[in-house]
């Protein structure tokens, strides 16, 4: 066995060998022990040139195969891939969801649980097809194919269409060949004339197959005009307020003539609150003895339909003992509101409301001087001053 | 070397990056390794693919380290290599002299010079197994001694017991006229 003082000696010399010494070298440094040494040293610079170097081919291919291998063995992570997949098929079923709800409400009516998806789906529509022309027309003939159903089956609903004036008599029109018929309580805005665009508001009533107009209001007569109110209303106003429908489009107050005012009397504005559908136009109606809020506190109804007019109904507040009524309604946005929106997430909700901001009633309509009649005001005035002067009447 | 657990516990995670770098640190140190105690290079690729193949498997099975992957290698490298001897001894194969004269010719000194290498892994192959951990590390790898006393989870004095015993023994194996 090898003394201890040897056995250090030799730890030394291979010290000395690793870093780079020769053998020559370091056996001088120990002539007693050089003998002993000598194979032990020249073992162990053997030693050092034992091992070799891997190929790069070798260390290349051994990484290939070790992380091909390490892939296979990669488990798949369960829990996540689980919730991905679960994710995933809810996600599939709303959209199928959402998109048959879409596609059952195509033939929805007025008057049915789905109509207000239908519209829904118009309103994204429309949105998404500004100035489209022909899907607003699509849109407007989708109306008359509505009111043409409703009729055929007898369903009495509000509804509201735009067509062409094609017949007029005493008490019987014809708007693209849906009969419209008119009384003393219907209230028509505008000149009509065979071939205008008119916007019928009413009821479908089955006893007479035919809708009864609540308001007509021309849109286009031989000249298209804009905003101007010189078509205007007679004395005769039958004022129905309309205010958002609701879904089912039960009419919860029908416009019945019971609701009309006598606009001369200037006493009892009765409004009356129709549940309607959104107007497809919002048209200014002249406003009486509105103010300059009223035009201007109709935005737009949504970004997307033009309107042609923006829709204030006159607001006729007696004196000012009379009860503050809602006169100003504003076309109310798509009954969305009040419905759910459609759970399918490819079905945004409807307009936003906040867009359209029915102005409060009664701070900006001031009520009319006890005299006010059928004014053609189209300038903003508020009601101080008296236009008795102003007194022309057109019809 | 690296060493540190979190690549450990990614590697457990058969994470692609953390799994690449453990090879990429650790092929040539093992090859060197293996290739101190076997001779035959296309069997060192054989069995550092073997260290690795062991790895991926002690991962599945977690039964690998979360630390001190290093020493852990090294240990299976010391196993891949004394099954390989075992397996060569008991499966019958060409007598080892016969291996060296089927070399390709080279020239005499390079011949010589193998066929010394291929005595002296003979002659390691007689040490114990810490003798042969030692001088695989201390001469295979040029570790200095307190690296190796790491590796191996033992003192640097023990180490330099081992290693100059095993000097000794190889000494005396190598010397002409005495053979195993």
């Amino acid at each position: 066995m090898m003394d201890k003082s040897l056995e250090n000696i030799l730890n030394n010399c291979i010290d000395a060998l690793a870093a780079g010494e020769s053998l020559e070298e370091i056996l001088a440094r120990y002539p007693a022990e050089a003998a002993a040494l000598q194979p032990l040293l020249t073992t162990a610079a053997s030693l050092f040139e034992l091992a070799t170097e891997p190929s790069a081919e070798a260390r290349i291919a051994s990484r290939r195969a070790f992380l091909q291998q390490a892939a296979i063995y990669r488990p798949k992570p369960a829990f996540w891939q689980r919730l991905t997949l679960i994710a995933a098929g809810i996600l599939m079923l709303l959209m199928l969801v959402g998109g048959g709800l879409a596609w059952a409400a195509e033939s929805a009516l007025p008057g049915d649980p789905l109509y207000a998806i239908k519209r829904s789906v118009e309103q994204i529509q429309l949105t998404f097809n500004a100035n489209n022309e022909q899907l607003s027309a699509r849109i407007e003939e989708r109306r008359r194919s509505e009111v043409t159903a409703l009729i055929q089956r007898h369903r009495e609903v509000a509804v509201e269409f735009s067509g062409k004036l094609e017949e007029v008599t005493p008490q019987r029109w014809s708007v693209s060949d849906i009969p419209v018929i008119i009384d003393s309580t219907t209230q028509v805005q505008g000149q009509p004339s065979i071939g205008s665009e008119v916007v019928v508001s009413g009821r479908t009533i089955s006893a007479i197959s035919a809708v009864q107009a609540t308001t007509i209001i021309v849109i286009t007569s031989t000249n298209d005009d804009d905003d101007n109110h010189d078509t205007l209303q007679p004395t005769s106003v039958t004022l129905t307020a309309t205010l958002p429908a609701e879904a089912t489009g039960i009419a919860t107050n029908t416009p019945t003539p019971t609701a009309t005012m006598t606009p001369s009397a200037t006493s009892t504005a009765t409004a009356t609150i129709t549940p309607t559908l959104p107007p497809l136009r919002t048209v200014v109606l002249p406003t009486m003895t509105t103010t300059s809020a009223a035009p201007t506190a109709i935005p737009a109804m949504t970004p997307t339909l033009t309107p042609l007019r923006t829709v204030v109904l006159p607001t006729v507040t007696p004196s000012s003992t009379a009860v503050p009524m809602p006169p100003t309604v504003t076309p109310a946005p798509p009954p969305s509101p009040t419905v759910a929106p459609p759970p399918s997430p490819t079905v945004a909700p409807p307009p936003p409301s906040p867009t359209v901001a029915p102005p409060p009633p009664s701070p900006t309509v001031a009520p009319p001087s006890p005299t006010s009649s059928a004014d053609d005001d189209d300038d903003d005035n508020d009601d101080d001053d008296n236009n008795d002067d102003d007194d022309d009447d057109d019809d | 070397m690296l060493d540190d657990a979190e690549l450990l516990r990614r590697a457990y995670a058969f994470d692609t990056d953390a799994l690449a770098a453990i090879h990429d640190a650790y092929y040539q140190p093992l090859y060197r390794y293996i290739s101190f105690r076997v001779g035959d290079r296309h069997t060192c690729e054989d069995l550092v693919s073997e260290v690795f193949t062991r790895f991926l498997n002690a991962l599945r099975q977690r039964k690998a380290p979360h630390s001190s992957l290093r020493g852990w290698l090294f240990g299976v490298a010391a196993n891949v290599v004394s099954d390989h001897f075992r397996q060569s001894y008991r499966s019958p194969h060409v007598p080892l002299n016969e291996q060296i004269i089927s070399y390709t010719p080279q020239p005499s000194d390079l011949a010589e010079q193998a066929a010394m290498n291929e005595e002296l892994r003979r002659a390691i192959n007689n040490l114990t197994y810490d003798q042969q951990q030692v001088l695989a590390l201390r001469f295979g790898q040029n570790l200095p001694i307190q690296e190796v006393a790491r590796i191996l989870g033992k003192t640097e004095g023990a180490i330099k017991q081992l290693q100059a015993r095993a000097i000794a023994a190889l000494a005396r194996q190598m010397t002409p006229g005495m053979v195993e």
